[in-house]
């Protein structure tokens, strides 16, 4: 059986260096996707994701075991993330991303295009994106979006509502321009 | 579905389908690039230094008479530290003019860069918050977290820093 993570953080503190390398396997992925779609881009996310797994291991000693420890490295990347989220935020960047699919989850529904999804995600605010796919792709529950992005949680469920509705309000364009 | 060629009006059902699909992979190596970059340990929280000076197992219960003398001493040498260590912080007051700003938080180095630890108060009739928190003596880097969402760099900082992000962090030191 697995041991939980608490085991997993007492084990760190008590000197075990390697049981933190099962910490980052169990929730790199996550950690990552949050990261890459506040930042949309795979270099910064993948220094945000490093760097919050290595300030997560330096401040191990005030984690507090109440707080899962996947909320908590998951806020210690929303908040390294939160300069290059903002930036973006606010000038309504518009990326064309170059996605590399070996990267990609693979998943039982082959009929997705996930390149076109990926554009239109793209297209996406990361005051939208994010909480959606926290919400969607991850199954995160409304308060804990709320924490991890710092924010009201009728914030988070508006944000995700919004982000329903323009996501199928972009796919619909794309696939007009498609079919014209 | 799903991104079907053939369709060409989607709604939000459609829409959740598609994100259910969107989770992406951490790199290859990532894991080993942590590991590696890992200090030898975690740090030393500043709670645990005391009780790190506690001694432990049966051998502080066994000598009673010594025990019961040499745990004054010891208690009462902690408490001189835990004062001297009191005395070397400093009180330290934060200022932002933000009249239109609903909410102020203070966030830095010495908090972790966690919001919702420092709230400023305000604002004032001059549209001013303000927060005053104790420091440790040093070198602190922080900025302002207003209204949950726009980070603002201390105008009357006289020492700034980037954060390689496009913004400045205040540097403060006492």
């Amino acid at each position: 059986m697995d041991k939980t993570d608490e085991v997993l953080v007492r084990e760190c503190l008590n000197g075990d260096k390697e049981s933190f390398a099962d910490l980052v396997k169990r929730y790199q992925d996550q950690v990552f996707n949050l990261a890459f779609r506040m930042t949309h881009s795979w270099a910064d996310a993948e220094d945000m994701t490093q760097e919050a797994f290595i300030r997560a291991y330096r401040k191990l000693e005030t984690y507090r075991s109440e707080y899962s420890f996947r909320n908590w490295v998951m806020t210690i990347c929303a908040n390294l993330t939160k300069n290059v989220f903002w930036k973006r935020m606010r000038s309504q960047e518009v990326e064309q991303l170059h996605f590399e699919l070996r990267y990609l989850e693979e998943k039982p529904d082959a009929s997705v295009d996930r390149e076109a999804l990926e554009k239109v995600l793209g297209r996406l605010s990361p005051a939208l994106r994010v909480p959606l796919v926290l919400k969607y792709a991850e199954g995160y529950a409304y308060e804990e979006i709320a924490k991890i992005l710092n924010i009201r949680v009728s914030a988070a469920k508006m944000r995700v509502k919004r982000g329903r509705a323009q996501m199928a309000e972009l796919m619909s364009a794309a696939m007009h321009v498609r079919g014209k | 579905m799903s991104i079907d060629r053939k369709k060409q009006d989607y709604d939000e059902q459609d829409a959740v389908k598609w994100i259910r699909n969107v989770r992406v992979k951490a790199p290859d190596g990532l894991l080993d690039r942590v590991m590696e970059a890992l200090p030898d340990a975690p740090d030393k929280a500043a709670g645990n230094v005391i009780s790190g000076m506690w001694p432990l197992g049966k051998s502080w219960i066994m000598p009673a008479l010594a025990g019961a003398a040499a745990s004054f001493i010891f208690m009462a040498g902690v408490l001189f530290c835990i004062e001297k260590n009191r005395n070397s912080n400093v009180l330290v007051t934060f200022e932002l003019k933000s009249p239109g700003a609903e909410k102020v938080e203070l966030v830095g180095s010495f908090n972790h860069w966690q919001p919702g630890t420092v709230v400023l108060e305000g604002p004032d009739a001059n549209g001013k918050w303000s927060a005053t928190i104790e420091l440790p003596k040093g070198r602190h880097e922080y900025m302002f977290l207003v209204n949950g969402g726009t980070w603002v760099t201390d105008p009357s900082a006289p020492v700034k820093k980037s954060d390689g992000f496009g913004l400045e962090n205040a540097i403060i030191e006492i």
